[in-house]
């Protein structure tokens, strides 16, 4: 089993920056764990700890119930795919693939049978005589995968690796590595700054921020009970909209300019709610919490999105829409905010607070 | 060819070749510069990658390192040789009094090996920084995400030199193989000049020193001319050679 366990894991580099934080996670066999976080977050060096490229300055790291803290890269067991491949330019594909076996003293039939076979779940079987100089981006990143697989370690460690492709390729890719790693059953942790990409993969994600782990767990509880400002804002595209809201002596305004009033009583003077885009719904103008003029419509398929501004004021909003909703640029939405999926964050400390708001029958009864 | 006052020329035809080629004394200062210039080559490589992987691994002093080095190349063959002829000298070098000290009778005055060491040395010394610097920049050429899949990939650090650093190391050292034999050829003259004059007894006489000698010292124009035109034909030989052979497993 090839359990990874991460214990109060924090780098501080020579320079004094520290770069993670006393991070923890109890990752199960098989699992597929992405960290998602903006740049300089302390994504790739938590990553390069794991595999043993960046010493460890404080906690514990167990793969497979063994303390490896200590150990070389080498014997640790993982194999590593890099943003840029990093692939051994003077080696053929497939001795890029074959150098890590040969170096564990391998048979040499079992390196070739690794390697055709690797070679042809790729499909690199035609390549295998090439140079990386001579590959597309694309293939160059089959051979680096195949390079990870062919080892068939206790851990997948990705990098990005998906960052240097186009649009279509990503997407692509993406699914053969889910795919992949779902037979394999390796257990795998992810690296990216692509929410979209984080979401889709993981099994459970860790958003960091600053070298500290915001939240950890499944894609769907964070979407839904993101617990900070940051990783709210983080996950969802497009970006959970944020609305300021204000205390007043007949209900709590919304925005900066009074978009909107909603009934009911802060704890405490402001908050800060958020919505996302579907859960704004079009309503008729009588239940309408507020007004919008569109500006722009993204047609996306499938939905719709809509991003404009709240009449009178310059708070930008957007609305997730059904496609068969007949709206233009210019239009005026009326729209009612989902209170069932609504999200309230403590106005000082960014947390996530259901406290912050009480509806209007409480008030009734004070 | 001319007679000894200079005063009359006549034409011979190949005889300054065939001359040059059939005296022993040429054959031998052949041999010894072919065994000069190898072990030049091969010294000031090897120790100058071993201090560029040194330097690598620890970046944090390599602008100190890299500027003190250049210092040294700054210097010119000549002045490389006078400290060099001063350390060596028998009345007062430093070097000369450790080594005997230390029980070794040396004296590259009188004893024809001990001579070549001394001159191999200085050489070698000379042309260090600049084989330095360029593995240096050679290194750090190298991505630092491949030496870091390497670690995965390969336990043992000098097998990981042997299979990944070192091949991709070898456009530079192909140029400094390319470099290193022609200073050995030519530009150890001034070395030569200064410490050892060709001796004792021509143990030390390249072919360009030769030259020098025959040329403008036994004023032997033709035959130095001659030799001028073999030692052109060689080197361009030798170069030809190393592009071929090597060059093809050079790039990637
Ligand atoms: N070798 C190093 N020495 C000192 N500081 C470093 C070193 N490597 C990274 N850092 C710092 O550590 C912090 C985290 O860097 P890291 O590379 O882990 O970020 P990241 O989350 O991977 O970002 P990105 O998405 O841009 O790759 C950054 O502030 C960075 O400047
Ligand atoms: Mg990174």
């Amino acid at each position: 089993m090839s359990r990874v366990v991460i214990d109060g894991l924090g780098k501080t580099y020579a320079n004094g920056v520290e770069a993670v934080k006393n991070i923890s996670i109890d990752i199960a066999d098989g699992e597929l764990v992405v960290v998602v976080g903006p740049s300089g977050c302390g994504k790739s060096t938590l990553l390069r700890m794991i595999a043993g490229l960046e010493s460890i300055t404080s906690g514990d790291l167990w793969i497979k119930d063994q303390r490896v803290n200590d150990r070389e890269p080498a014997y640790r067991d993982i194999a590593m795919v890099f943003q840029n491949y990093a692939l051994y330019p003077h080696m053929t594909v497939f001795d890029n693939m074959a150098y890590g076996l040969k170096n564990r003293k391998l048979a040499k039939a079992e390196i070739e049978k690794r390697v055709k076979e690797a070679a042809k779940t790729l499909e690199l079987s035609q390549l295998l005589d090439r140079k990386p100089g001579q590959l597309s981006g694309g293939q160059r990143q089959r051979v680096a995968m195949g390079r990870a697989i062919v080892r068939k370690p206790e851990v997948f460690l990705f990098d990005e690796p998906l960052s240097n492709l186009d649009a279509r390729l990503r997407g692509q890719m993406r699914l053969e590595i889910k795919k992949l790693q779902r037979r394999l059953k390796t257990t795998a942790i992810y690296v990216t700054h692509d929410q979209i990409e984080a979401m889709t993969l993981a099994d459970r994600l860790i958003v960091m921020n600053n070298g500290m782990p915001e939240q950890i767990g499944t894609p769907d509880e964070l979407y839904s009970n993101p617990s900070s400002l940051f990783v709210a804002g983080f996950l969802g595209s497009p970006s959970i909209n944020l609305l300021k809201a204000t205390q007043l002596a007949d209900g709590i305004a919304l925005g900066h300019s009074q978009i909107a009033t909603l009934s009911g009583k802060l704890d405490g003077d402001s908050a800060i709610l958020g919505i996302r885009a579907e859960d704004l719904r079009l309503c008729s103008k009588e239940d309408a919490d507020l007004i919008l003029s569109v500006e722009l419509v993204e047609r996306l398929g499938s939905e719709l999105l809509a991003v404009g501004v709240v009449k009178g004021s310059n708070e930008r909003l957007s609305v997730r829409l059904d496609k068969s909703a007949q709206i233009d640029e210019g239009h005026e939405l009326p729209l009612e905010i989902n209170r069932d999926h609504w999200h309230w964050f403590d106005a000082d400390t960014g947390l996530r607070n259901v406290d912050c708001y009480r509806e209007a029958i409480s008030e009734a009864v004070i | 060819m001319e007679d000894a006052f200079g005063l009359s020329s006549e034409f011979v035809g190949l005889r300054n070749f065939t001359d040059v080629l059939e005296d022993p004394e040429y054959v031998s200062t052949v041999l010894f510069t072919l065994f000069f210039s190898a072990l030049v080559t091969f010294f000031s490589l090897s120790l100058a990658l071993l201090l560029a992987v040194q330097v690598n691994e620890v970046l944090t002093g390599a602008g100190v390192y890299k500027t003190f080095l250049m210092w040294a190349y700054a210097i010119a063959p000549p002045a490389a040789g006078l400290v060099g002829s001063l350390l060596f000298s028998p009345l007062m070098g430093d070097l000369y009094n450790g080594i005997n000290a230390l029980g070794f009778d040396f004296n590259h005055t009188r004893d024809g090996s001990d001579a070549i060491f001394v001159v191999v040395l200085i050489s070698v010394w000379k042309q260090l920084s600049i084989n330095f610097i360029f593995f240096l920049s050679g290194l750090q050429g190298i991505p630092a995400s491949v030496q870091e899949a390497a670690r995965i990939d390969c336990p043992g650090s000098i097998k990981r030199f042997w299979t990944v650093t070192f091949p991709l190391l070898a456009p530079t050292t192909f140029f400094l193989l390319v470099i290193n034999t022609t200073y050995a050829f030519f530009e150890t003259f001034g070395v030569i000049d200064l410490t050892t004059r060709g001796g004792p007894a021509g143990s030390t006489t390249t072919l360009v020193y030769k030259i020098y000698q025959d040329g403008f010292l036994g004023a032997d124009l033709g035959g130095s001319a001659a030799q001028s035109v073999i030692l052109m034909l060689f080197v361009i030989c030798l170069t030809i050679i190393q592009f071929r052979y090597v060059d093809k497993k050079v790039h990637y």
